[in-house]
């Protein structure tokens, strides 16, 4: 069962057998260039919605108010990746060229944002779940010591579920690296680097997807493309793995048994 | 810049400066808490029943009575935290210093500071112990060496310092139980409280550190109001002045802890105190 | 108090984001959902002409794509949901706690649950496709017309499985662990064996976690497009559902008509069903995952 997973794991490994050419650099810094474009800006766009939402669920609304609010705010997790790239291809671009006027429909800008918005609502759930850990008698304690709730948040329990939050933002960025559909529906799709962010962009997932069919088995291109798709796991792997951890010395920290 | 010593609840009709006493008392700190008619009801169920007391200054007040029968309410009607608990009713009157608690010119942050608690259960911050003490103070723009002195101070008067001086940036989880209550006390201690609150103090705590807190409160009696819950009957005779005797939300007796031991007035009274008192 | 003016920014800003964010998902859900309704309903551009002939040929289509989906979604939950929760089992009860081996494994799962869609659809390719159904082919004898060796419905599922094994693994093992302690504790007083734990104790009362992961696990992969791409999906029409024919899929529809539809406006009355009918039954899927989830909230809210 688990061991199916094993094989599958190998043969990536074992197909890392040819060299990398020189010469596909530039294009490979590209393609990197494109996915950093695209995750910072998904990252500007999501953490400025989610971090506050999570707060006002999690710390200043009714408690039992968060028994309805989380799973509605959550929903939006239902919605197929499919579906939102189809909306920002249909709605989000033309609006942002119509309010900002860039050259190009498609572009990079776009596609950042379409993906922060679609990781708001993972992030927001997970910061949400680390602020609300944090035993509330420490909270309490704060108030009767005097301090106002915002006091309380900022010195006690924003500190206490820091790693937690830590850990959402790196799944997060994780998530964004990663994220193919959005991007090859609404980044336009071009390789050449550019330093504005309105230009097209092409990430690196996309370009694996979208090459790699047609690609001869033991070509340059092909290893040019499988060592991509190798950086793109490990970064994937390494970014969870450093969450997890995160996560588990923390809880260790606070005393709570850790697994 | 320091906290004023005097206790100066805002109340309407008067300005908030700090030079303001509100107080009839000379310079002393502690304030009386008068308690009038306080009711109390948790949804539906009334916790308390029209309980009217005084709390004199500079004295040690107990608070006994069968689990459930409202000592822990009480506590919180006088720092306002049962405000943070929804669904719950109060009338009647509680004043710290002749200051109405509920009146609406208050500040709740002010008051609580005022009127310092401890919890049942120690419950440090997940920070270090020095960072433990600081925390009120640092909310009222203490910093600085002049932080470092006052957490020093507090930390000396609870008889903790000998045992932390060297631990001070030591996560305040590594602390024995009984430190930590001790900790707490100290944490309390720091913003000037001109009364304490305290919740079953040193409940679930070895015979050494017990006997070490109650040396710590009489110790504290000089300068502060204090009224305390407590369960093991022994601990109310040991250390209080004053006893109250609370049964199902309702004030049965007070009285000189003498007097509710020895010479207990009311009945049920002297079914408590004799039947648990081994 | 200028104390009192940072706490009024702090909650009148998060309130602010936090209540755009929910009225945004909401309507955000009930546009999709209700949107193409209306459209439907106020009749649509018919560029086409005559509804008829166009309703049709969109409803063999779209019988054609929810069979191909729901064939494929019924794959990989029957590859999937076994594996998976047995695999759990096996970590959170039968796996040597301290041993180098479960921990590895254990990274293993947590690390590949977060593996990106590309990846997965990759190893589609290199793995099922180019490896297991060659070599299907070869043992057949026919190279030149490969029929397991190309993409198709199996692949499909089979990739589509491995991709949400490991997040089913995760989130049911969180489901086992957080059954209290002392209830196992006390079956194994009483006498029972690790199976008996498991089947007697663990699972009934890790039902709800796990239902709201199996729940959650199907409608993702219900939503997923990208490794479909290399494994199995394409545009138009096949000739029959079969195991080793490419198929036609819903979610891989909408992006299709999605990327090629402004210059097809006549395509777009097809387009908007099928968004219509994934939103729908995703959010299906999600609800009912949440609901359960609610329940074992509530709980937790009441324990507290």
């Amino acid at each position: 069962m688990a061991l199916e997973a094993m094989p599958a794991l190998f043969v990536r490994l074992g197909g890392l057998g040819t060299s990398t050419p020189i010469s596909s650099r530039w294009n490979l810094i590209s393609l990197g260039w494109g996915s950093v474009k695209v995750v910072m800006i998904a990252l500007t766009v999501a953490i400025p919605i989610a971090i506050p939402a999570a707060l006002y669920v999690s710390q200043v609304a009714p408690v039992r108010w968060r028994v309805w609010l989380k799973p509605t705010l959550e929903l939006m997790q239902g919605v197929p990746t499919v579906v939102l790239a189809f909306l920002a291809l249909w709605v989000l671009a033309p609006a942002l060229q119509r309010a900002f006027g860039a050259p190009f429909l498609l572009n990079g800008m776009v596609a950042g944002v379409a993906v922060g918005l679609a990781i708001v609502p993972v992030m927001f759930s997970l910061v949400e779940d680390a602020l609300s850990a944090v035993p509330r008698e420490w909270f309490r304690s704060a108030l009767a010591l005097g301090a106002t709730p915002w006091e309380a948040v900022r010195r006690v329990v924003w500190p206490a579920a820091a790693s937690g939050i830590g850990a959402a933002v790196l799944l997060g960025m994780s998530q964004a690296l990663g994220e193919t559909m959005i991007v090859m529906m609404v980044s336009g799709n071009a390789t050449l680097p550019g330093w504005s962010l309105w230009d097209p962009v092409r990430t690196v997932p996309v370009e694996l997807a979208l090459e790699w069919v047609g690609t001869a088995r033991g070509s340059q291109r092909y290893s040019e493309l499988f060592l991509m798709g190798f950086v793109l796991l490990g970064l994937s792997v390494a970014l969870q793995g450093l969450a997890r951890m995160i996560r588990i010395r923390n809880a260790r920290q606070r005393g709570e048994v850790a697994s | 810049m320091l906290l004023p010593r005097s206790c100066d609840l805002g109340s309407s009709g008067r300005s908030k400066t700090a030079s303001d006493a509100v107080t009839s008392e000379s310079s002393p700190n502690p304030a009386r808490i008068e308690i009038q008619d306080l009711s109390f009801w948790y949804g539906s169920t009334q916790v308390l029943r029209s309980v009217s007391m005084v709390v004199p200054e500079q004295q040690i007040t107990a608070l006994i009575g069968p689990s459930g029968c409202g000592k822990s309410t009480l506590l919180g009607c006088l720092n306002r935290m049962n405000d943070l608990i929804p669904g719950v009713r109060q009338s009647g009157v509680c004043r710290v210093g002749g200051v109405d608690v509920q009146d609406p010119g208050v500040d709740v942050t002010e008051l609580r500071r005022r009127v310092g608690m401890v919890f049942q259960k120690a419950i440090p911050f997940p920070q270090s112990v020095f960072d433990n003490v600081a925390f009120g103070l640092r909310i009222g723009g203490c910093s600085g060496s002049e932080l470092e002195d006052r957490v020093a101070s507090v930390l000396q008067r609870t008889g903790l310092w000998d045992e932390v001086r060297d631990g001070l940036n030591g996560n305040a989880l590594g602390l024995s139980e009984g430190q930590r209550q001790r900790l707490c006390i100290a944490r309390a201690l720091a913003v000037d409280p001109v009364v304490l609150l305290l919740d079953e103090p040193a409940c679930a705590l070895d015979p050494i550190s017990v006997g070490r807190i109650e040396e710590l409160i009489r110790d504290l009696r000089r300068d502060h109001t204090i009224l305390l819950t407590t369960h093991p009957l022994q601990q109310a005779a040991r250390l209080s002045d004053q006893t109250a005797f609370l049964q199902a939300g309702e004030l049965v007796e007070m009285d000189s802890t003498e007097r509710v031991f020895s010479q207990p007035r009311d009945p049920r009274t002297e079914d408590y105190v004799t039947g648990r008192f081994r | 108090m200028n104390r009192g003016f940072p706490d009024w920014i702090f909650r009148r800003l998060t309130g602010v984001v936090a209540w755009a964010l929910f009225a945004s998902v909401l309507s955000l859900v009930l546009g999709l959902l209700l949107g193409p309704v209306s459209v439907f309903l106020s009749g649509w551009d018919g560029q086409e002409g005559g509804s008829s002939p166009a309703l049709d040929h969109r409803g063999s289509r779209l019988s054609l794509l929810l069979l191909g989906t729901a064939t494929r979604t019924l794959l990989i939950s029957l590859a999937a949901i076994p594996a998976g929760i047995l695999t759990a089992v096996y970590l959170a009860e039968y796996a040597p706690s301290g041993a180098r081996a479960t921990r590895i494994l254990r990274w293993l799962v947590h690390g590949l649950a977060g593996v990106p869609s590309v990846i997965f659809g990759l190893l589609g390719l290199g793995f099922w496709i180019s490896v297991v159904g060659v070599g299907l082919d070869r043992m057949a004898g026919d190279l030149a017309a490969p029929v397991w060796g190309r993409p198709g419905l199996l692949w499909a599922s089979l990739t589509l499985a491995m991709m949400t094994l490991p997040v089913l693994v995760v989130s049911t093992e969180q489901a086992l662990r957080s059954v209290p302690q002392e209830l196992r504790l006390a079956a194994m007083a009483l006498g029972a064996t690790r199976l008996q734990v498991v089947m007697r104790i663990l699972l009934p009362n890790a039902w709800v976690g796990i239902a709201s992961g199996v729940v959650l696990t199907v409608g993702r992969a219900f939503g997923e497009v990208v490794p479909l791409l290399f494994t199995g999906a394409v545009a138009e029409t096949q000739r029959s559902l079969a195991l080793d024919e490419p198929f036609v899929d819903l979610a891989h529809q909408v992006f299709v008509l999605g990327t090629r539809s402004p210059e097809h406006p006549s395509s777009r009355p097809l387009l908007l069903t099928c968004v219509w009918v994934l939103v729908f039954l995703s959010l299906l899927f999600h609800a009912a995952a949440a609901v359960l989830r609610s329940r074992i909230l509530r709980a937790e809210q009441d324990r507290l």
